[in-house]
């Protein structure tokens, strides 16, 4: 048995216990009204601590972030207010912002409650791209209380005279889900909450901000970065939690050369069911959900077992689908659903006994989101990650407590990327005149010099009001609330669009043959039109894939900041880089099947990085102990991109290195860590406030891994333009141990690059 | 002060970015099945001589001042002034006659709640021939009475969304209530914009009837920073005594449009006054009988002018950019012209369909 003795499994490495807390609950500095009171006793509800110490606070009209975790009743905690605020009378209205369509639908009924029980009319209604034509006057005229989408709000706003009456009364704005807004969207987001302040001003009302968010290292920083204003951070949970066993698994220390990730986990999922946990299973792919589910029904069979126990669930399916699985498990006829990790998307089947993760789910944050999936009230919970052979996994499985104490990242956005700045100016221009100075009170100083640049452009024309919009097109069209770098490229199935990409994301992804991943489904490019930016795919069953070799140029625009110690200098600035995808790779796991040439044109764009420039007598003593220096620098770029996910919330693809002996700019050995999106997007900004404490982890990857020479679980790079060539792991291991210690005295989680 | 190169950058992407974007798609000639998807199409010949056109503008039009080009004046406002261009067409025009409209309003019994085609036809049997005769009647005399009353108040815009109620917008009874007003009340307006919604419109035409025929002024930005001046300007044509609106597609598309950029500016919206949409109205009386409801093709139809040198409506933003891009009149012309042409073949397909009205009322 699994359960009883987890640490006797071959499989698994490490087994901690999260013990569980009673529930406390807390009081309110003023009670609610009769109503609401009526209200929470009718539903059984008594308050916690943090849902009451939210309500306090804004109720004396602060803004607020909980940070509590999932189920721990963070609706109530600014349904009540709104309620409290509606029902005595007080001219108010609310907009919620979701990050789907399906999340606002899905809330829609938490507020309907709450209508029929007081019996005051707020008429809460989802106003959407859906919403169709005929309903859309009476819900801007009528509804007190308004769930939409950021995409919506972005075109909305240019009406906001036919939205007055709405707007004149706007006091909360919740943004639940707020973690979602991080990289380019959230920067995106964030001007976009801008507009609607600045809007909301023009028709007097001065909203307060309600977030909710799952845990992120930063939830102050991070409201402040997205909303420009500085909250209130509510994270003391008093929603009572059950006793949470977490198992790490590595498939790779298995005797014998390991086995793969989807056997590890066939194994782990039988041994759960048969143990009676109802589970559930996350995999990166559908295709690899399909193989695990598969693998398992047969040893099911085998067994004398019935293999309708086991589904393998994928997005896309219909709500009668949805309805009829959920059903399923509650009855218990169920005993596993294997999924992709789209089911993570606001789906709900429910809570069960146990999750079990194929591969580390990119985030610590979607890490625990997932785990949060197992535990029924008052049962123990049960969560297992099995590590795949990527160095980020491995860290993980080697360095179980920095799994379990760090349990969060930096969530980031960055609100001085000039791009989005620029193209959000145009969108608020449209809106309404833009005063000279481009309303900095609104979007920061460097607002004054964008419009300057946009009225030069001739896109922004002078009015005695202020700047107006004169450019073709709809602003928001233009400017959508999408990757920064413009031009999209549109992937089409069918004749059907199936999404669009970015020009980079294109170029990396979808290029000419590439084997596009989409929604846990595989496809093939068989086409690429780089003048009409589209670009055509057939789905394509396939456990093939397919890596771009991309190669890096780079020149130093501007140093904004830097500092000098041990480990040479290290800066952050202004960067041009030059990225050119010359060939890709065709291959099945680790295996290479073929080689093709690739014709795409370069990539030139400006963003922002942090470099590191080695001290020559660093490098010579290097050299002195026979290590290969390009191999060293090579080894520690990678690491230190693998690494950053483990403090910043990103994808390893969100950011780009460069390496080299010597660079003119630098006239050093240099390292150079770059946001791979125009303009930049506080990743790297971020990365060189925390740089000491990155190449630590960074290092001690290196160190611990067993292989002698470099592996695909320390320093070896799924996407480095070189083929991992050359690598020289006492090198990286000893530039890494330079770069932990080289810069004593900063203190990384309090410093801000003034930028 | 020199702006940071990084912004030069931006706004040369942005710029660029919007340059690429049309709100029309060019069709292959004659494909009118791709014509008919696009939601704004031109065909390509269509596309292709305009540019020539535009070419030739910038050619004979080089040097040029706008107000050399165009024999406008300058007229004051609250907000500076506006540049508008005046000039007199000959239009016949009847006297409208309002009590044929009345009549045709009053004998029109199921504008009466509650009445439909059978009560009709039964209180026609029993003798009531119109709204007046049911003032009298013991159901519905309430009703009747309150219709009178609206029409000897002279209250257009309640028989108007009376009838709308109990019709519909486009029926020919709503355009009958036009014979309430004089023709030297009658507003034809027809805007040009730099798009379809939330960018400044570029010219406004208004058109009015008086003793010397059609009167147009064309209230043309030389800047955008002319908008402001040029939205109060055409604003004071509706401030006075009873005025009626006449437009083509006016409710959905210049009215809503002009009201948004009135906000744009933070004034409050203009009262409403009755409006009679030619759109609407045309569709209506000639359903099935024309491939489109497009104002040229009413007008070719019905006015039989042919036009040269115009610019397809699609394209005027960008006829518009090119003269604020290089400050050369020329590409203008063709502007003007076709919104002159607009009004003035609005006003003859207004005159054209309230005698219509009435010879079937």
């Amino acid at each position: 048995m699994l359960m009883d003795d987890p640490r006797s499994h071959p499989l698994i490495t490490h087994h901690e216990i999260i013990p569980g807390h009673d529930a406390v609950y807390g009081s309110l500095k003023r009670p609610l009204s009769d109503l609401l009171e009526a209200y929470l006793t009718a539903r059984g509800i008594r308050l916690y601590t943090h849902q009451c110490t939210a309500i306090d606070e804004a109720r004396a009209g602060r803004d607020v972030i909980l940070t509590t975790p999932t189920a721990s009743g963070k609706s109530l905690a600014f349904l009540l207010p709104i309620f409290e605020s509606l029902c005595s009378g007080e001219e108010t209205s609310a907009l919620c912002l979701y990050p789907a369509k399906a999340l606002a639908h899905d809330q829609l009924s938490g507020f309907r409650a709450l209508e029929g029980f007081t019996g005051f009319p707020a008429g809460s209604a989802v106003y959407d791209g859906d919403t169709p034509a005929h309903l859309r006057p009476r819900i801007r005229e009528e509804s007190r209380i308004i769930l939409s989408n950021p995409h919506e709000l972005h075109h909305v706003l240019a009406w906001h005279p036919k939205w007055a009456g709405f707007f004149e009364k706007l006091r909360y704005v919740v943004i639940d889900e707020a973690h979602r807004y991080r990289g380019v969207f959230g920067t995106h987001v964030a001007f976009l909450l801008r507009r609607l302040l600045r809007i909301a001003e023009r028709h007097g009302s001065r909203p307060q901000f309600i977030l909710s968010t799952a845990t992120i290292a930063n939830p102050g920083e991070f409201s402040l970065l997205l909303t420009g204003r500085t909250p209130v951070v509510i994270d003391d949970d008093g929603s009572p939690r059950s006793k949470r066993h977490f198992l790490l698994a590595n498939p790779a220390a298995i005797r014998g050369g390991g086995i793969s990730l989807s056997r590890a986990v066939c194994d782990l999922l039988l041994a759960s069911v048969e143990d009676g946990l109802q589970t559930l299973c996350f995999a990166p792919s559908r295709t690899m959900a399909e193989a695990i589910a598969r693998q398992a029904r047969a040893a099911l069979i085998r067994n004398g077992g019935a293999a309708e126990a086991i589904a393998a669930y994928r997005a896309g399916y219909l709500p009668e689908e949805r309805r009829a699985l959920e059903k399923q498990l509650r009855d218990g006829s169920l005993s596993a659903v294997v999924s992709t990790n789209a089911l993570e998307l606001g789906i709900d089947v429910g809570s069960l006994d146990a999750v079990i993760m194929a591969g580390y789910p990119g985030s610590m944050m979607a890490a625990w989101q997932q785990a949060g999936r197992a535990g029924r009230r008052g049962n123990a919970s049960w969560s297992v990650l099995v590590a795949s052979e990527n160095a980020l996994d491995q860290y993980f499985v080697h360095h179980p407590e920095s799994f379990f104490k760090k349990a969060c990242e930096h969530a980031i956005l960055d609100p001085t990327n000039p791009y989005i700045l620029a193209g959000h100016l145009l969108c608020a221009a449209a809106e309404a005149p833009l005063a000279p100075d481009g309303e900095a009170r609104f979007f920061g100083t460097d607002a004054c010099d964008a419009v300057r640049a946009l009225a030069n452009a001739g896109i922004l024309a002078r009015t005695r009001k202020g700047w107006a919009y004169a450019g073709r097109g709809r602003a928001t069209e233009a400017c959508p609330l999408g990757p920064a770098s413009g031009e999209s490229f549109r992937v089409l199935c069918n004749g059907r669009i199936l999404e669009t990409l970015d020009r980079n994301q294109a170029f990396r992804e979808a290029h000419p043959g590439a084997i596009l991943l989409h929604q846990g489904e595989t496809y093939v490019v068989t086409g690429f039109d780089l003048d009409n930016h589209s670009i055509t795919v057939r789905p394509d069953e396939t456990d093939c894939h397919t890596r771009a070799h991309l190669s890096v140029d780079m020149s130093v625009i501007r140093t904004r900041a830097s500092r000098t110690g041990e480990g040479g200098t290290l800066c952050f600035g202004d960067v041009r880089i030059i990225e050119q995808y010359r060939q890709y790779q065709l291959r099945r796991y680790d295996t290479v099947l073929e080689t093709h040439p690739l014709t795409l044109p370069p990539l030139v764009f400006t963003t922002r990085a942090l470099w590191v420039t080695l001290p020559d007598t660093a490098v010579e003593r290097l050299s002195d102990d026979g290590m290969d220096i390009a191999g060293g620098l090579h080894g520690a770029e990678h690491e230190l991109i693998a690494m950053m996910p483990v403090r910043v919330l990103c994808d390893r693809r969100d950011v780009g290195g460069f390496s080299t002996p010597w660079h003119p700019d630098t006239a050093g050995a240099t390292i150079l860590i770059y946001d791979g999106y125009e303009g930049g997007i506080g990743l790297a900004e971020k990365a060189y406030s925390l740089f000491p404490s990155l190449a630590g982890i960074a290092r001690d990857v290196v160190r611990d891994c067993p292989c002698t020479s470099g592996c695909p679980s320390c320093i070896h790079s799924p996407k480095c333009g070189n083929d991992n060539r050359p690598l020289d792991k006492a090198g990286t291991e000893r530039i890494l141990t330079l770069l932990a210690g080289g810069w004593q005295a900063l203190y990384p989680d309090r410093e801000r690059v003034p930028v | 002060m020199a702006v940071q190169p990084v912004f030069e950058s931006a706004a040369d992407r942005w710029g660029r970015q919007i340059a690429d974007r049309r709100e029309y798609s060019i069709t292959r000639d004659g494909n009118v099945f791709a014509a008919g998807l696009a939601d704004t199409p031109v065909f390509r010949s269509d596309y292709e001589k305009a540019l020539l056109l535009r070419d030739r503008l910038l050619t004979r039009y080089r040097d040029s001042a706008i107000e050399e080009v165009f024999s406008g004046c300058e007229e004051e406002t609250a907000a500076g002034p506006c540049f508008v261009i005046r000039s007199t067409f000959p239009v016949e025009a009847l006297p409208p006659d309002p009590d044929r409209a009345a009549r045709s309003l009053l004998s029109n019994l199921r504008l009466i709640p509650g009445i439909g085609p059978c009560t009709e036809a039964m209180l026609q049997g029993r003798g009531y021939h119109s709204i007046t005769d049911l003032c009298r009647h013991p159901r519905f005399h309430g009703h009747a009475r309150a219709l009178c009353t609206i029409l000897d108040r002279g209250d257009t815009g309640a028989l108007l969304r009376h009838i709308a109620r109990r019709h519909s917008a486009s029926h020919p009874l709503a355009l009958a209530t036009s014979g309430f007003f004089q023709n030297k009340n009658l507003v034809f307006l027809d805007i040009e914009t730099l798009g379809l919604c939330s960018r400044p419109v570029i010219l406004v035409g208004i058109g009015r009837l008086g003793a010397h025929g059609l009167s147009v002024s064309q209230y043309l930005l030389r800047d955008i920073g002319e908008e402001e001046a040029a939205l109060l300007a055409v604003s004071s044509h509706f401030t006075q005594d009873r005025p009626a609106l006449v437009t083509f597609n006016g409710k959905s598309f210049d009215m809503p449009y002009l009201a948004g950029r009135i906000a744009y500016y933070g004034y409050p919206p203009a009262p409403s006054v009755p409006h009679y949409d030619m759109l609407h109205f045309s569709r209506r009386g000639w359903k099935g009988t024309l491939p489109d409801f497009r104002l040229g093709t009413l007008e070719a139809r019905f006015c039989s002018t042919v036009r040269t040198d115009d610019v397809p409506s699609a394209m005027v933003p960008e006829f518009y950019e090119t003269y604020m891009r290089t400050g050369n009149p020329g590409p203008l012309v063709p502007i003007v012209e076709h919104n002159r042409r607009d009004i003035i073949s609005l006003a003859r397909l207004f005159l054209l369909l309230r005698e219509d009205i009435h010879a079937d009322g």
